[in-house]
C-alpha cells in the first residue's frame, strides 16, 4: 500500500514542482505590452481565421483506441497466468480476439483506416 | 512513514538527475547531428561547448513569457506543467542501478517507486501524457497549427500505445511478470529476450520512436508544414517544458526496451552489471539520434497505416503463436 502512495505523492510533488518553475520564470522574466506581440503567431503572417474543430477522423481513432487498448488490457492477467489455464486459455483468448478482431475489419470495410 | 520519506528523497535525486540528463542529451544531440552533417555544432560556450545547455536553461528562464490575449489562460498555464509531470512520473518507476540486498534481507531498489505491476504503471502514465500536449492545442486559442499538431500528436500517441502494449505482451507471455526486475532474472537464466521474438522487439523500437513523436514519426512538429506544431504560442521556459517531457519519455522508453528486450543489467562479467545496463540505455538514445541523422520524415497516413494495420494483426497473431508454442512446448522460433 505504502507503494502506491509514494507514487501518489510522487505524482503531486513533480506538479508542484514544474508550477514552482513556471511561476518562477513569470517573476524572473521581463514583460512589455505590446498589441501586436499579444496577437496570435502563425509563422509571421496575421491571422485570418480562427480554427477550433478536430476532425471527424480523430474520434473515429479514438473509438477504435477504446476498443483496443481494453482487449491489450484484457489480455494483461491472461498472460501472467496463461501457464495455469492451460491449452483452453490461449483458444480462449483466440476466441476473444476473434471478437475484436470483427470490428476491426468491421471499421476497414468502412474505410475507418483510410486517410486522403 | 519511513518508506514515504525515502521514496521523497529518492524522486528529488530523480528530478535533479534527470534535468541535468536532459540538459545534456540536448547538447549531445546538437554535437551528434552536427557531426553527422559534417558540422561542429555548439562549441563557443564553454569547452566544446559544454556550457552550452546550462546558458541555455538560464536564457529560457529570463526570457518573456508571452501569453496571447486570445489563448485560454488556466489551461495556457495547465499544459506546459502537465507535459513534463507524467513522463517524469514515468521515469519514477525505472530502475536506475540493480536492485540490491540490504543486511536485513530486504531488497533495495534503486527506482522511486517499485511494484508487482511496473510496466502497466509506466504504460498508463506514458499514455496520460498527451494531455499535455492536447491542452496546448486547445489553450492557444484557435491557432491551427496549434491545433492540427495537437490533433495528430494524440492520435499517433494513442495508436501506437496499443501497439506498445501488445508488443511489451510477447515478452510478458514469457516471464509471466509484470516486475521489471523479473525480467532481468528471467534472461540472466535464459537468452535476452530480443533472441525469443524479434518481430516484437522491432514493433517495439518503431512504437517508441512514433510514441516519443521523433523522426522518422515527429509529425506533430513537422517544422515545413506546421510552423512547430503545438508549442507554436509557448515563448522560454514554456515551450522549454514541452521538449523537457519530451526527452524525459526518450529517456524512459529506451530504458523500458533495455530491460525488457537487451536484458537490463545481465551481460558477460568483464564489466559490472550496472555497467551494461546503462551502456544498453545510451545505445538506445544514440539510435534515437541516428535515426533524427538519416531518415527522412514519414506522411501521416503511411504512420497510421503501420500501426492499425500491419502492426497490430501481426502482432495479435504473434501473441497467440507464442501462446501455443510456450503450451505445447513447441519453439518459438
Amino acid at each position: 500500500m505504502a507503494n502506491w502512495f509514494i507514487a501518489f505523492i510522487a505524482l503531486v510533488l513533480l506538479f508542484v514542482i514544474f508550477a514552482g518553475m513556471v511561476i518562477a520564470a513569470k517573476y524572473l522574466a521581463p514583460r512589455e505590452y505590446d498589441k501586436e506581440k499579444y496577437d496570435l503567431y502563425e509563422c509571421g503572417v496575421p491571422m485570418v481565421s480562427e480554427f477550433r474543430y478536430f476532425n471527424i477522423r480523430f474520434y473515429i481513432i479514438a473509438i477504435m483506441f477504446t476498443l483496443f487498448d481494453i482487449e491489450a488490457i484484457f489480455m494483461y492477467p491472461w498472460a501472467v497466468y496463461f501457464e495455469e489455464l492451460g491449452i483452453l486459455g490461449v483458444i480462449e483468448m483466440g476466441l476473444f480476439i476473434i471478437m475484436v478482431f470483427v470490428g476491426w475489419i468491421y471499421a476497414y470495410k468502412k474505410g475507418a483506416l483510410v486517410w486522403e | 512513514m519511513i518508506e514515504v520519506i525515502i521514496g521523497i528523497v529518492k524522486l528529488i535525486l530523480l528530478v535533479t538527475v534527470l534535468s541535468v540528463y536532459v540538459m545534456y542529451a540536448t547538447w549531445y544531440e546538437r554535437k551528434v547531428i552536427g557531426h553527422m552533417q559534417q558540422r561542429i555544432g555548439p562549441k563557443r560556450v564553454g569547452p566544446y561547448g559544454l556550457l552550452q545547455p546550462l546558458a541555455d536553461t538560464i536564457k529560457s528562464f529570463f526570457k518573456e513569457d508571452v501569453i496571447p490575449a486570445r489563448a485560454d489562460k488556466p489551461l495556457f498555464w495547465l499544459a506546459p506543467i502537465l507535459a513534463p509531470t507524467f513522463p517524469f512520473a514515468a521515469a519514477a518507476a525505472i530502475p536506475f542501478f540493480p536492485p540490491i540486498e540490504l543486511s536485513n534481507g530486504t531488497m533495495f531498489y534503486f527506482s522511486v517507486f517499485h511494484s508487482n505491476v511496473d510496466l502497466l504503471y509506466i504504460l498508463a502514465m506514458m499514455g496520460l501524457s498527451s494531455f499535455g500536449v492536447m491542452l496546448a492545442g486547445i489553450a492557444s486559442g484557435g491557432n491551427k497549427y496549434s491545433y492540427f499538431g495537437a490533433q495528430r500528436e494524440i492520435a499517433q500517441v494513442v495508436s501506437y500505445e496499443i501497439i506498445l502494449a501488445l508488443a511489451l505482451l510477447n515478452p510478458i507471455l514469457m516471464v509471466q511478470s509484470l516486475n521489471l526486475t523479473d525480467f532481468v532474472t528471467f534472461q540472466q537464466q535464459h537468452l535476452w529476450l530480443i533472441f525469443y521474438q524479434p518481430f516484437a522487439f522491432v514493433a517495439f523500437v518503431i512504437a517508441m520512436v512514433a510514441s516519443a513523436s521523433r523522426v522518422p514519426f515527429d509529425l506533430p512538429e513537422a517544422e515545413n508544414e506546421l510552423v512547430a506544431g503545438f508549442n507554436t504560442e509557448f515563448t522560454g521556459l514554456k515551450m522549454a517544458m514541452f521538449f523537457f517531457g519530451q526527452y524525459v519519455t526518450i529517456f524512459v522508453v529506451s530504458a523500458l526496451a533495455a530491460i525488457v528486450f537487451l536484458g537490463g543489467w545481465s551481460g558477460p562479467a568483464i564489466l559490472p552489471g550496472f555497467v551494461w545496463y546503462w551502456l544498453k540505455v545510451l545505445l538506445f538514445i544514440f539510435m534515437f539520434t541516428w535515426f533524427w541523422g538519416t531518415f527522412p520524415r514519414y506522411r501521416y497516413d503511411q504512420l497510421m497505416d503501420i500501426a492499425w494495420k500491419k502492426l497490430l494483426p501481426l502482432l495479435v497473431l504473434n501473441i497467440l503463436w507464442t501462446g501455443f508454442a510456450l503450451i505445447v512446448h513447441m519453439p518459438i522460433i
